[in-house]
């Protein structure tokens, strides 16, 4: 390359244009992200000054034995969330995707009514939702107006039904962006491969079964590993609608090692963080080895 | 051919229908700001009956919308010009291999746009260098955490545009500073407005960092509404003016820019 024209000073330019990326990423992501696992073996507030103690592994002790239940539950709610808003928002997002399709009518609307709620904003969609879920909302007023009174629930402050009322909240949240997703694997699907399958006389569940499907796969690697993940740190509405509660039942995770941070446990909620981020690690990898072996060459 | 029909209109219906239920929030979110207190109580979910265009004008004073618009805007756009010159100044010499530890350097870039965030040692961090409550602290740390994901698309758009420009500017005896503003920066614009973009979007809507990172009076669009649904959580019609005033300038910019804020979302996803 004719790079070699250039002097030693030009050379040392380049450098210079790539430092600032590289000194804010040491700064403000590398560091804080390997500061969890040092501030995870201290006690400290986080305030200068203050006395820091080290205290060894006395912090995972304290998340597994004394506070064990909350650990727990916390966690459970991450795999619960994985259940109710994960695994239905994935089906309904490939439904609308494929009823998208390529080419229906009036597809860029509906693409972009459906992506909406992804560029509004957590605080904006939970005060949205917590008029609609309110006792005497229009929700509420739908079940009595279709004759269900029994199912007008407070639904942001029972114990029962909140965690549904968030994960469907989290569902309207999120379906939009996983469907952006499966539409654009859709378009990378060769129209022959359908034409040369219509010849054969599939019809269109064969279709999306064995052609649609398989092919659809990589797509679903990454939908699948986004959703998991984001449901496993599922932190704005939660906080947002119910504060984790009530009761903890829509506690997560990261609303626990925010809880610590508020409270000056700065070395306890850096463990629970570290504690979260080796059980995401374990199962993103897991998922996704699973998933890449379902992938065909096409 | 009559049986695809049926099946185009069942296909409309059912998307009309899902389309409803994100559409139908936000209509009655418009319902419920134009009612007055009283009203509200005695018809909460009917029809609004005596239209009180008032809200918005109490929301806006009340709120603090001016203020809190006027640090959205200052922050949003200095974050976004921020992410956009620093990701684009990396992203050309990492992706024409132009260093030495260039194919080092992309990869520690992409992976880290996996890498957990430490709230807490970052919190820390800020208050010890005098960053905690400063716009450039705040505006540092949103360049910082932008920048990965920036530079993963700028360098996929980079490796898409033939080096014939770079070679032939070099010959003449363009230096790397003049080559990267006079050619590189105009061949990335679209990849860098994308990557604006999609800054100014996250800035726009966070409302944690704010919260943590600011003072009150320093503080966006997003915590403002937090803290005004603190003072008022009665006062349902007067929070949804609120709401609907913060959420307006997303809607106007999302209607024109729709197509470019979808496809630039999904670039990260779709090449990873």
């Amino acid at each position: 390359m004719s790079t070699k024209m250039w002097s030693r000073w030009d050379t040392f330019t380049l450098y210079l244009l790539v430092a600032p990326a590289l000194i804010l990423w040491v700064l403000f992501s590398l560091y804080p992200s390997l500061g969890n696992f040092y501030y995870c073996f201290f006690r400290t507030n986080g305030v200068p000054g203050t006395p820091v103690e080290f205290v060894g592994l006395q912090n995972f002790a304290w998340a597994l034995s004394v506070d064990l239940e909350y650990t727990v539950n916390a966690l459970l709610n991450g795999f619960r969330f994985v259940l109710m808003v994960a695994i239905p928002q994935n089906i309904l997002a490939l439904l609308i995707a494929v009823l998208v399709g390529r080419n229906l009518r009036g597809k860029e609307l509906y693409r972009a009514i459906f992506f909406f709620p992804q560029v509004v904003g957590s605080m904006v969609i939970a005060m949205v939702w917590s008029l609609l879920l309110q006792p005497n909302g229009p929700i509420n007023e739908l079940f009595r107006a279709i004759g269900y009174p029994s199912m007008a629930k407070v639904w942001l402050g029972d114990v029962t039904w909140s965690f549904f009322a968030v994960s469907a909240v989290q569902i309207w949240v999120s379906t939009g962006y996983a469907m952006v997703i499966y539409i654009a694997g859709l378009q990378g699907i060769p129209d022959e491969i359908y034409e040369a399958a219509v010849l054969d006389g599939a019809n269109s569940w064969q279709r999306f079964w064995r052609i649609t499907l398989p092919l659809l796969m990589p797509a679903v690697t990454i939908n699948t590993l986004l959703s998991v993940t984001g449901c496993l740190g599922l932190f704005d509405m939660p906080y947002l609608l119910t504060q984790g509660g009530p009761l903890h039942t829509t506690e997560t995770m990261p609303l626990l090692v925010f809880d610590k941070f508020l409270g000056g446990q700065h070395g306890y909620g850096s463990a629970l963080a570290v504690l979260m981020f080796f059980i995401v690690a374990i199962i993103a990898l897991v998922q996704t080895s699973i998933l890449r072996r379902m992938e065909v060459e096409m | 051919m009559r049986y695809k029909l049926w099946s185009n209109l069942l296909t409309h219906a059912l998307l009309i229908l899902l389309a409803f239920l994100v559409i139908a929030p936000v209509l009655f979110v418009i319902n419920t700001s134009l009612k007055d207190v009283g009203e509200f109580y005695r018809n909460t979910s009917g029809l609004v009956q005596d239209i009180r265009w008032e809200n918005y004008v109490d929301a806006y004073k009340m709120a603090r919308i001016g203020e809190y618009f006027k640090n959205s805007v200052l922050l949003t756009s200095c974050s976004a010009v921020g992410v956009g010159l620093v990701a684009a100044m990396a992203a050309f010499p990492i992706s024409r291999r132009l260093i030495a530890s260039a194919d080092l350097l992309y990869a520690i870039f992409t992976l880290s746009i996996f890498l957990p965030g430490g709230l807490i040692p970052l919190y820390g961090l800020m208050r010890r260098t005098g960053l905690l409550y400063t716009y450039h602290g705040f505006v540092l740390m949103k360049v910082a955490a932008g920048v990965p994901i920036s530079i993963f698309i700028l360098s996929g758009f980079l490796k898409g545009v033939p080096q014939e420009l770079d070679e032939a500017a070099i010959v003449d005896g363009c230096g790397p500073i003049r080559l990267f503003f006079r050619i590189i920066l105009p061949i990335l614009k679209p990849a860098v407005s994308t990557v604006m973009m999609l800054t100014a979007l996250s800035v726009w809507n966070d409302f944690l960092s704010p919260f943590i990172f600011l003072r009150d009076s320093q503080r966006t669009l997003p915590t403002g509404l937090f803290t005004f649904q603190g003072m008022h959580t009665w006062n349902w019609p007067l929070l949804m003016a609120g709401t609907l005033i913060v959420l307006l300038p997303i809607l106007i910019v999302y209607i024109f820019l729709q197509r470019y804020i979808i496809e630039g979302t999904t670039a990260g996803a779709l090449k990873g």
